[in-house]
């Protein structure tokens, strides 16, 4: 332990200093000059402070406040020397923040007991805020595994719902991805953006309940077939229903909605404009391009431009002019995430 | 004259320590004259506020040697100093000169003769 102490005669530090060497496991540091003393408390953590009262500027009282104000030295342990009849002093002291007081002529056996009371006090003082570091490391720690695992049970319940589904997996990841490039671009927050990234993969886990000589035909489908293809956006939205979950519940609207069309035209009920959840309007954009620019047993992959001029063809109809615009913006980092996923037969 | 050094109560607050003794004893030793000339001039020049802080360590430097009459003379012009008030400060300054030699006397003894034995 480390202790300071700070006073300007001559004969009281010797003194002190020789008694505070007696005390086990502590080392004296003293200063006879009380700016000196102050500097060194302030940049150093030191365990406990003697501080005289009766100094050139600053005194024992101007020290402490100083010390006091400064960041890390409210809790140290502060000692204040004085006079016996320097009453008023004392209880100034204890405002500014004097833990406790020390009598001139120094008496040794006030002294010790005095200080191994204040290095108790301080020893509990640092166990304490080790234990509430450490503690608070742990939850850290255990809060960003729960995350975690929260995150893959979701991402392995998308590839279950598209297991049997001919897009890949890949598919998924892409449209995730610009669909937070388009919400960040349109201004969300990072919290909100990775809200979307955990929900826009399960879109389409209504298909579970398609059948798959729908699900799994490469060619067209009949009007009978769609009608009952269109049906995953409403299965869908009954997995995720009523969870109190704001991500699940990003999910079930993005599910329900992600096939509405801006001008009023898509399924399943045809909802126009703003009437469409906006993360919805969001993933149309995203889950569109990608399927466009992707290869499908019943097409090939279009041509990026192609596929941007159809985007922005759709605006007002099929997408929402902003999230195209967003889309569009940020072009580059969508080729990017492209040619970083890319699907595993390529 | 009494004595006002009081060897074995301040001995026993500093554990027996006759080291620690002639270490402070000798701080004491080498500045006391010099306090005394800087009191001295003070009161010359009237400055009760230097004359207040003078006196005032002084007596928290003395009472580690118990020196009862030494420190109770000090306190006294202390006081007095705080207050403004010198003129009986200068009395009161002789007196508390005849004390300081006299300790400085019984220290000097005491650690010449801990040196001897």
């Amino acid at each position: 332990m480390k202790i300071c102490i700070v006073d300007d005669t001559q004969i009281n530090l010797t003194l002190m200093q020789a008694l505070v060497a007696k005390v086990e496991g502590c080392q004296p540091v003293c200063f006879d000059e009380s700016l000196a003393g102050l500097q060194y408390c302030i940049d150093e953590d030191i365990d406990l402070v003697i501080v005289d009262y009766m100094m050139p500027s600053p005194d024992g009282l101007e020290f402490i406040a100083q010390l006091r104000a400064t960041a890390n030295r409210a809790e140290v342990p502060i000692l204040m020397v004085t006079a016996d009849h320097e009453k008023e002093v004392r209880y100034r002291a204890l405002e500014i923040g004097a833990t406790d007081f020390l009598t001139k002529p120094v008496d040794r056996i006030e002294f010790l007991s005095r200080v191994r009371n204040m290095l108790a006090i301080r020893r509990s003082h640092v166990m304490l805020n080790d234990r509430a570091e450490t503690l608070a490391e742990e939850v850290r720690k255990a809060t960003a595994e729960i995350a975690a695992r929260e995150k893959e049970v979701i991402y392995r319940l998308s590839k279950a719902a598209e297991y049997r589904d001919p897009e890949t997996g890949a598919h998924i990841v892409r449209m995730t991805h610009y669909s937070a490039l388009i919400a960040r671009q349109l201004g969300w927050s990072e919290d909100a953006v990775d809200l979307i990234l955990q929900a826009a993969p399960m879109h389409d886990v209504g298909k579970l309940g398609t059948p798959d000589h729908i699900l799994l035909k490469p060619a067209h489908l009949t009007d009978a077939e769609f009608a009952i293809m269109k049906q995953h956006t409403t299965m869908g939205a009954a997995i995720l229903r009523d969870s109190t979950s704001p991500m699940l519940q990003l999910a079930a609207q993005i599910a329900l909605r992600h096939h509405e069309k801006f001008d009023g035209s898509g399924y399943p009920d045809g909802l126009a404009g703003e009437a469409i959840p906006l993360a919805a309007r969001i993933v149309a954009v995203a889950d569109v391009f990608d399927a466009l620019t992707s290869s499908r047993p019943y097409k090939k992959a279009w041509e990026v431009d192609r596929a941007l001029a159809l985007l922005q063809d759709g605006q007002g109809k099929h997408f929402d002019p902003e999230c195209v615009a967003a889309f569009l913006v940020n072009i580059d980092q969508a080729l990017a995430i492209r040619d970083r996923f890319r699907d595993e037969d390529e | 004259m009494p004595t006002l050094f009081d060897r074995a109560a301040v001995l026993a607050n500093l554990d027996g320590d006759t080291d620690l003794l002639r270490e402070i004893a000798g701080i004491f030793l080498d500045s006391y004259v010099d306090d005394i000339t800087r009191i001295g001039a003070a009161i010359a020049t009237a400055d009760a506020d230097a004359v207040y802080s003078l006196v005032h360590t002084l007596k928290g430097s003395a009472g580690n040697f118990g020196a009862a009459e030494l420190v109770a003379t000090a306190r006294v012009m202390e006081q007095q100093a705080r207050q403004g008030h010198l003129d009986s400060v200068t009395a009161d300054f002789r007196r508390l000169s005849e004390l300081l030699e006299q300790l400085a006397a019984e220290l000097r003894d005491a650690t010449n003769s801990a040196k001897q034995s």
